[in-house]
């Protein structure tokens, strides 16, 4: 029945339950893979002048790893995780998946974007579904890991819903079961609750770091908000603007789930705050 | 502040009808008056009586079937040939280059300025009316669909990269369904051009049966009574029509969010 | 690869531009192979020679100003008309509840099934043609000036009666300017419209102006000058649409997206 509840641990080869059912089994993915991110560089044409959007940037993210990428408009953050998604294949440097170049998108590398980019004419349901559309699952698994994934949102209920007819959280939330329902290795999130009010996005804080650990899918954010990225993130990586390169990476080491009112978490956000104040740009190169 | 409302909450709103039952009263008190020994009886009765002699005699229907028929086929020819062409111009990045700004000129073009070339080129008969009707419908429908389908949104092209949907699902769950609005309002639009074009060719073209030649009929032997049962039934049928299709989407797009 | 701006320029813009030559180019090879009669496809030379003589003999501006003047009356008349209606319903919203399913009425019967009724009651000279402008003009220009009037934002009024506004000052200061972007679309539309109906007048029965000229032409089999009167009509019709979009943009420059 429920087969995803079992909660998995956030480290790589994790031992595989051998009573899912087959057709499961093969729906599922094998979350082992290394995101590397080396020395990447971009720049944008705008009127024939080059205007360097990224410069330099390196990362690594384990498997299961929670990586939060803070920093202020204009500092390329979006830019690095479509990058990273495959939706811009123009750059300078590297960026291996699993050991393999990137090279377009791929259904191991989910994105969920600001907007919740659901379609107005399919339902709650449907929107989910569609991210199947490629792929040649039976119906019958199709239709339980929609429903499994519906329930792991939160928005029972709400599958025959049109997304003009449930709140901006509730759309963001379908917009995430859409990107977790492929069990990709890989989740990137752009800024996700940047489009709703400040009591929904805390609430929906909590429900990411419960779907997180309940998936254990790598995940990396990108936020503005510097509380969210230490909040959620195992690692925090500063950004400073134009161009966009990393001036500190700071590894959070708190055990998840969090709380809020945590002193550890408000020191962070100090230091965090302080880098923006006084950044001191380093090459962190692997 | 709706004050009839507040003054009458429990009844209907029909004020609306009060212009049109003063029009029917004074039409009924003053039509037997009609100027002139020219002018047919031009009551409300008269109308009646025509109408029913015309029903009984079968020729309203031969006439109104008859103008049906163009309207139906040459929308049919025109909006299905515009549809494509609206298609092939918002897909292909190069169609759209080359020939978007010459269907946006050409459709500067009066449709019943096309009337005399259209005679030269066809004659004064059924092709003409047909070719007319046709293309009346064809620019609406060409234009609408061009700018619903070039119009799609990155975001929504971004979704679909990323979920790698195929070909046949992106025209069927993304593109279709997002042009489709703009689709049926160029529907209405063809439509209504297309019955418009049809009473024109009528009038202009030569004489055969249809609405249009009941109105000349009526012109020619000043008869008012034939003349208004003309109008009455082309408004009525532009009107059903219209209906029709706001219908239709009101179904098709039931997943809009309704605007007050 | 660095290209100097103004080729860029062209590259870019270079396949529209292409796109009327493409449709002269091939309306010239077509009627090269002589594939239909003479008098019924001629190439675009002979046409632009037809132009330049009817322009020459000034039989085109004699036909040209006829229509325009039907035009010009017509539409003063119906958007006039329009305009008041509109603005009358739109501050008396009483108006509009009487007045609304009757001006509906109307609209449904397309403007050239009016024409016989019409010459019936006034017979064939000038004023059944500017009745039907009128007609046609003041549908969307009463429908856009309500429209605009009645959207005037609430927060907008409501600063009004805060500084007490009278009646007058409303309208001038207020109401006027707000709709005004709405109101210059309607008077688009309407002059549009009104350029088109000219043209099917004409062809009802007329002795001068551009549907007429083109009915004349065809009675002559001289598709040449049909030609030339579908092109002119095509380009003035542009002319005045484009004409009027300025004026609109520059009124609407301060207009904030709604929502």
């Amino acid at each position: 029945m429920a087969v995803s509840k079992i909660v998995q641990l956030p480290t790589a080869n994790r031992a595989r339950e051998t009573h899912e059912p087959p057709s499961i089994a093969v729906a599922r993915r094998h979350h082992a893979t290394e995101l590397v991110v080396r020395n990447v560089s971009k720049s944008f044409n705008i009127d024939r002048r080059p205007l360097p959007v990224l410069q330099d940037i390196s990362l690594v993210a384990q498997p299961g790893q929670f990586i939060t990428i803070v920093g202020a408009s204009g500092c390329g953050k979006s830019t690095l995780l479509r990058l990273i998604a495959g939706l811009d294949r123009d750059f300078e440097g590297e960026i291996l998946f699993g050991g393999r170049p990137v090279s377009g998108p791929s259904l191991d590398r989910g994105l969920v974007f600001q907007d919740h980019r659901l379609f107005p004419w399919l339902t709650i349901e449907q929107n989910i579904a569609s991210a199947f559309s490629s792929r040649p699952i039976d119906t019958a698994t199709k239709r339980l890991l929609v429903k499994d994934h519906i329930a792991l949102v939160g928005l029972n209920g709400f599958e025959k819903a049109y997304p003009h007819q449930v709140s901006g959280g509730m759309a963001q939330r379908a917009a995430i079961a859409r990107a977790l329902v492929n069990e990709p290795d890989i989740l990137l999130l752009d800024e996700p609750l940047g489009a709703v009010d400040a009591l929904t996005r805390l609430y929906l804080q909590e429900e990411l770091q419960r779907i997180w650990l309940q998936k254990g899918v790598t995940m990396i954010m990108v936020t503005h908000d510097i509380e969210e990225a230490v909040f959620l993130g195992d690692q925090v990586i500063v950004l400073q603007p134009r161009p966009g390169r990393i001036s500190k990476v700071i590894d959070v080491g708190l055990t998840q789930p969090r709380d809020r009112e945590d002193s550890r978490i408000l020191k962070l956000k100090k230091e965090i705050l302080g880098e923006f104040h006084n950044p001191a740009p380093i090459n962190y190169s692997i | 502040m709706n004050k009839h409302k507040a003054r009458f909450p429990h009844l209907p709103d029909l004020r609306g009808t009060v212009p049109l039952a003063l029009i029917f009263f004074v039409w009924a008190l003053k039509g037997h008056e009609a100027s002139g020994p020219l002018f047919q009886d031009a009551s409300i009765g008269a109308v009646f009586d025509t109408g029913l002699d015309l029903v009984k005699s079968g020729a309203l229907w031969e006439n109104y079937r008859a103008s049906l028929l163009r309207v139906v086929l040459g929308f049919a020819i025109g909006g299905s040939i515009g549809t494509a062409i609206g298609l092939l111009l918002g897909v292909s990045f190069w169609m759209d280059r080359l020939f978007g700004p010459l269907l946006t000129a050409l459709r500067q073009i009066p449709i019943f300025g096309l009337v005399p070339l259209l005679g030269l080129w066809f004659g004064m008969g059924e092709s003409a009316k047909l070719a007319l009707v046709a293309l009346a419908a064809f620019f609406p429908m060409a234009l609408n669909t061009y700018e619903s389908v070039r119009n799609l949104p990155t975001a929504y092209r971004e979704v679909a990269a990323l979920y790698r949907f195929k070909l046949l699902y992106r025209l069927r769950f993304v593109l279709v369904p997002y042009a489709l609005p703009g689709v049926l309002t160029g529907l209405k639009l063809a439509l209504s051009f297309a019955w418009i074009s049809v009473i024109g060719a009528e009038l202009f073209l030569s004489a055969a049966p249809g609405l249009g030649n009941l109105l000349e009929a009526g012109r020619e032997q000043f008869r008012i009574d034939m003349i208004v049962l003309g109008i009455l039934l082309v408004g009525g049928t532009g009107w059903a029509m219209n209906a029709a299709v706001t219908a239709l989407e009101r179904h098709l797009l039931r997943w809009r969010p309704a605007f007050s | 690869m660095q290209l100097s701006p103004a080729f860029g320029w062209l590259l870019k813009r270079l396949p529209s531009l292409l796109s009327p030559f493409i449709l002269i180019g091939v309306w010239e090879l077509v009627a090269q192979t002589h594939l239909f009669a003479a008098n019924i496809l001629i190439p675009p030379q002979q046409v632009f020679r037809t132009f330049l003589d009817l322009l020459a003999d000034g039989e085109l501006i004699d036909n040209i100003e006829a229509s325009g003047a039907r035009v010009l009356s017509g539409f003063a008349i119906g958007a006039g008309a329009g305009l008041i209606a509109g603005m009358a319903m739109g501050l008396y919203p009483a108006l509009e509840r009487y007045f609304g399913l009757l001006f509906t009425v109307i609209r449904q019967v397309p403007f050239i099934a009016w024409a016989p009724l019409l010459i019936v009651a006034f017979g064939i000279g000038e004023t059944f043609k500017i009745i039907i402008i009128a007609n046609a003009a003041f549908f969307p220009v009463a429908l856009s000036t309500l429209d605009g009037v009645r959207n005037v934002p609430r927060h907008l009024k409501d600063v009004a009666a805060l500084f007490r506004f009278d009646r007058l000052a409303l309208m001038r200061s207020l109401v006027l300017p707000a709709a005004l972007p709405s109101i210059l679309t309607g008077v688009r539309l309407a002059l549009s419209r009104s350029w088109m109906i000219v043209v099917a007048a004409e062809l009802f029965a007329a002795s001068s102006g551009i549907g007429h000229m083109m009915d004349w032409g065809r009675q002559m089999f001289q598709i040449d000058v049909v030609m030339v009167g579908v092109v002119v009509t095509g380009v003035v019709g542009f002319i005045l649409d484009q004409m009027l979009r300025q004026v609109e943009a520059h009124f609407s420059s301060w207009k904030l997206p709604s929502r």
